[in-house]
């Protein structure tokens, strides 16, 4: 589904990355897991059209999309809930969401799916009318992908979605995360700083170090990987 | 080449005017560069600072008992309105700063620029400094018994331009290498940083701002002096507008920029002032100021030499900034 | 307890506002120097300031720009109202009385705000657009540059030029034949003369005066010309413009809250002014709702450019320049960035200036604005209704 080969990234003078090559397919959910400043986000950003490669080719769905605006992406199937949430903070839940639908034509369709969402987290249809600045992190959160799934994405890009947030609510918006991947069909391309989590919750994994893939592999196995355990895992 | 038009006629004493006005400006756009290159703070109303100086040095002159030009008493007074200009324009600028400064960005723009018009509609309603009519400021260098003497009298303020400049750029430029000047800088890159290092901001914002302030009022003085006459439609925000573009076109932070830009926009404006490109391009002249500051903004917004100081360009290794 | 102080301090001005449309519109406002007429003439004026403010606020919340060109958009648009009711010809429609007149001031209206509506969007896509990435001074300096340009432009191109205008009087057509005898006021024509230079000039040529009589030599060479020939010249009544102004900006504001709250573009345009990145992630084209922004923007300084100049009955490339400014200091009183607050801002600036200068001084009623906005900018820099400020980095 997506194709990422020698992806080269650079903001002015400073390389991000230098060539990563990694690859999605349909139906999966991959993490890409690293340590701050890895490229992780950049990569994410990349995909999603947020800043412009400086060399390498992205393949989504077959076609390239590399130097296409966000917003295009968006009408074609891809969605990217951005690190830190970034819902709108003075439009109430439901016009965040509506704005997730900003593609959709017809007010039946938007409405369809926005009960959908609602059903699939119960919480944000009590805060329906409240501006989204005044929920709370997990709430929010909740929104951010609320919000991208009214886009009806084929793949989405979730960028840190435990930051900030409770143990508790984490586990339960990882829960969503597999739910939505297994009864949605939503492929789902995950960065998480959280390693053990990411690499629990996904098929298969890559490891970014400064800019480069240095492992890639199933999530298991990776999880078993003496040097991931050393690195990320925080075990010996 | 250029085909000039017939009635130009070049002569050293147009030469030495434009020269007094290049002075003149590149002195009003280093003291704005103190304020906005180096502080970082944004302002629309630096031309504020230059008519109240203009005008206490003027009020000065005109209340002090009369005296015979290029006397040494004439020079006593000439001198004394440089320091109540200063002293007021400084003024002004604590005033203007202390609470303006906590506003960031925009909104100390907004502020600036109201100052700017305030301080012109006062000088319009008091009768004192001649309201919106010209306020007269009596000679004090010299005395101009004829045409043929014209030109002395000009080449002695390009001289005293030439020296206020000079002191000007020194002072400036000392204060930037002083731990003073890098915390100003410090304060521009970042201001959370700079506090959590011990940086008091607002005391150096404010020193910067009043610094600045103090040098568009030496400036003011040297303008009411040199054109013997002043009025408040010679301080509108045009010339506000003018000093920024000068400050921005030199570059954020360069001196010699400045100085370069000040060149190259005044010496342009009075070709163009003296028909030297012919009567049409005269007659458009704000017309092309105006696509002049649009297209500078739209090529280079951030100066023709960025924040660097023209000697880098002679280094041999790559500079990264003027300001160290 | 202070809750209820505070929304009494809401509802007062309110209610003070709502007492002086209602009297105004029930024609109590003669013009007799009461206070009533001061703050029915600051509640007009204020309108005018709040049409120019929308604006401002509009786009700076979408790309934090104080627009400083957006006076000449102004300007642009009182101009294309003059033009309209010049030389269009609306006002001899063959409508009974007053229709002619406002067709021609309906078609005016509209010029005017398109004229100023496409004006900012050719800003935008050559001048804005490209500078939005190179920081906010030399976006500023570039609406500052824009500003400059289209005054100067205005005052080199000949159509316009440097000299205050009259603003054209509405004229009262009629059918020579239905001149009465003696005539009810000066009755007009328009002669086509040649100018030594060739080009063939308009000008209006008295055809007969107050209680004279058409001669007949007059009246048969009238005759044989198509459509109504001579016209009357009427005046609006300051009390009607005023309505007028007020009855607008009430209809405009209604239609722009349903457009920015109700629309989806009006949901991108607030999603944009919070975060741009975010709402390109939602699919939102941010480029063409920033040209949105502009469009309506301008299309309501265009409306208010035409009603300022026929209030204040002329015009000139300088026009936009003060109401621009103090429009802009209304958005700030106001909070810039808020759609309410340029509306209350507006009115507010109007009506404490025309009370200030009415009962303490006119010279100074310039000064009351610069630093009304200093004394709003220390002590609450949002503004009256302005969501308190983040800086972005």
């Amino acid at each position: 589904m997506l194709v990422v080969e020698d992806l080269v990234v650079a903001y002015g003078a400073v390389e991000a990355l230098h060539g990563v090559t990694l690859e999605v397919k349909a139906g999966e959910i991959v993490t890409l897991v690293g340590a701050n400043g890895a490229g992780k986000t950049t990569t994410l950003r990349a995909v999603s059209g947020m800043v412009a490669p400086r060399a390498g080719r992205i393949l989504f769905e077959g076609t390239s999309i590399g130097g296409v605006p966000s917003h295009r992406l968006v009408r074609r199937g891809l969605c990217h809930v951005p690190e830190g949430r970034r819902i709108f903070t003075a439009l109430t839940v439901r016009e965040n969401l509506e704005l997730g639908a900003y593609t959709v034509r017809g007010h039946a369709e938007v409405a369809t799916r926005l009960e959908r969402v609602l059903a699939l987290f119960p919480r944000l249809s009590e805060r329906i009318a409240q501006p989204g600045g005044t929920l709370s992190g997990g709430e929010q959160q909740m929104l951010a992908i609320g919000r991208a799934l009214m886009v009806r994405p084929r793949l989405l890009l979730l960028d840190e979605p435990s930051l900030g947030l409770a143990p508790l609510l984490v586990q339960e918006i990882f829960r969503e995360i597999v739910r939505i991947n297994r009864d949605e069909g939503v492929t789902i391309l995950l960065v998480e700083q959280n390693a053990h989590l990411a690499l629990s919750t996904a098929h298969r994994g890559y490891v970014l170090e400064t800019g480069e893939i240095v492992l890639a592999d199933d999530a298991k196995r990776l999880l078993e990987d003496p040097q991931v355990k050393a690195a990320y895992l925080g075990a010996g | 080449m250029l085909t000039l038009a017939s009635e130009f006629q070049f002569s050293f004493l147009w030469l030495g005017e434009v020269a007094v006005g290049v002075v003149l400006y590149a002195t009003l756009a280093a003291s704005l560069n103190m304020v906005t290159g180096f502080g970082g703070m944004f302002s629309l109303g630096h031309h504020g600072f230059f008519a109240v100086g203009a005008y206490a040095a003027g009020w000065c002159a005109t209340v002090m008992p009369a005296v015979e030009a290029g006397t040494p008493g004439a020079l006593g007074v000439f001198l004394l309105s440089a320091a109540v200009a200063v002293l007021f324009a400084a003024a002004a600028g604590l005033l203007v700063g202390v609470p303006c400064l906590r506003l960031r960005g925009d909104y100390l723009a907004i502020a600036t620029l109201a100052f700017g018009e305030i301080v012109r509609i006062v000088i319009q309603n008091t009768p004192a400094l001649g309201g919106s009519l010209e306020l007269n400021v009596p000679r004090l260098l010299m005395r101009p018994r004829g045409l043929e003497e014209v030109g002395d009298f000009r080449a002695l303020f390009l001289g005293v331009g030439v020296v206020m400049l000079g002191l000007t750029l020194v002072v400036l430029r000392n204060v930037v290498r002083s731990a003073h000047g890098r915390a100003v800088v410090a304060v521009r890159e970042d201001e959370i940083a700079s506090e959590l290092l011990g940086v008091p901001v607002t005391r150096y914002t404010v020193r910067a701002f009043v610094l600045g302030a103090a040098f568009a009022g030496l400036a003011g003085w040297f303008y009411a002096h040199y054109s013997g006459s002043i009025a408040p439609a010679n301080f509108d925000m045009l010339v506000g507008i003018k000093i920024l573009l000068i400050v921005v076109l030199g570059g954020l932070g360069s001196l010699t920029g400045t100085v370069l830009s000040a060149v190259v926009l005044v010496g342009i404006e009075r070709l163009l002032l003296a028909g030297v490109f012919g009567e049409d391009a005269k007659r458009w002249m704000q017309v092309e100021y105006a696509l002049v500051l649009i297209l500078v903004m739209l090529l280079r917004p951030n100066g023709i030499l960025g924040n660097r100081e023209l000697s880098d360009f002679f280094r041999r290794r790559p500079a990264k900034g003027g300001v160290r | 307890m202070t809750l209820r102080l505070r929304n009494l301090a809401r509802a007062l001005p309110a209610l003070a506002l709502g007492y002086v449309v209602a009297r105004m519109f029930a024609g109590d406002v003669g013009g007799d120097g009461t206070l009533l007429d001061y703050l029915a003439i600051g509640t007009a004026q204020g309108a005018i300031y709040a049409f120019v403010a929308l604006g401002y606020t509009m786009v700076y919340g979408v790309i934090r720009l104080i627009n400083f060109a957006h006076g000449e958009f102004f300007m642009v648009g009182a101009f294309a109202g003059y033009f309209v009711l010049r030389d269009a010809g609306i006002e001899k429609l063959a409508w009974p009385q007053p229709w002619p007149l406002v067709a021609s001031y309906a078609v005016a209206l509209v010029a005017g705000a398109l004229a100023a509506a496409l004006l900012a969007l050719l800003a935008e896509a050559l001048c804005y657009r490209p500078i939005r990435k190179a920081g906010r001074i030399a976006a500023l300096l570039t609406a500052v540059g824009l500003s400059l340009l289209l005054q100067n432009l205005a005052r080199q191109w000949p159509p316009i030029g440097p000299t205050q205008r009259p603003w054209p009087a509405p004229r009262l057509w009629a059918a020579a034949a239905d001149v009465p005898s003696p005539a009810d006021g000066n009755y007009y024509e328009i002669r086509t003369f040649k100018s030594p230079s060739g080009e063939s000039v308009d000008r209006e040529k008295l055809v007969v005066a107050k209680g004279q009589r058409l001669t007949p030599a007059n009246l048969q060479r009238l005759e044989a010309l198509p459509g109504p020939q001579v016209f009357r010249k009427g005046e609006l009544s300051p009390a009607l413009v005023d309505r007028s102004i007020v009855l607008m900006l009430g209809l405009s504001t209604l239609v722009l809250w349903f457009l920015v709250q109700r629309t989806k573009t009006g949901k991108a345009m607030r999603a944009v002014s919070e975060d741009h990145a975010a709402a390109r992630l939602m699919g939102v084209n941010v480029n063409r709702v920033i040209a949105a922004t502009f469009f309506l923007g301008a299309f309501l300084a265009g409306l208010g450019g035409v009603a300022f100049c026929a209030k204040y009955g002329q015009v000139d490339p300088l026009s936009g320049f003060m109401p621009g400014l103090k429009a802009f200091i209304a958005a700030v009183v106001g909070g810039i960035g808020s759609i309410p607050g340029a509306v209350v801002g507006g009115l507010f600036l109007g009506v404490s200036e025309n009370l200030f200068a009415a009962y303490v001084s006119t010279e100074w009623k310039d000064a009351l604005a610069f630093v009304l906005l200093v004394a709003v900018l220390l002590s609450k820099p949002t503004g009256l209704l302005g969501r308190p400020y983040r800086e972005k980095i």
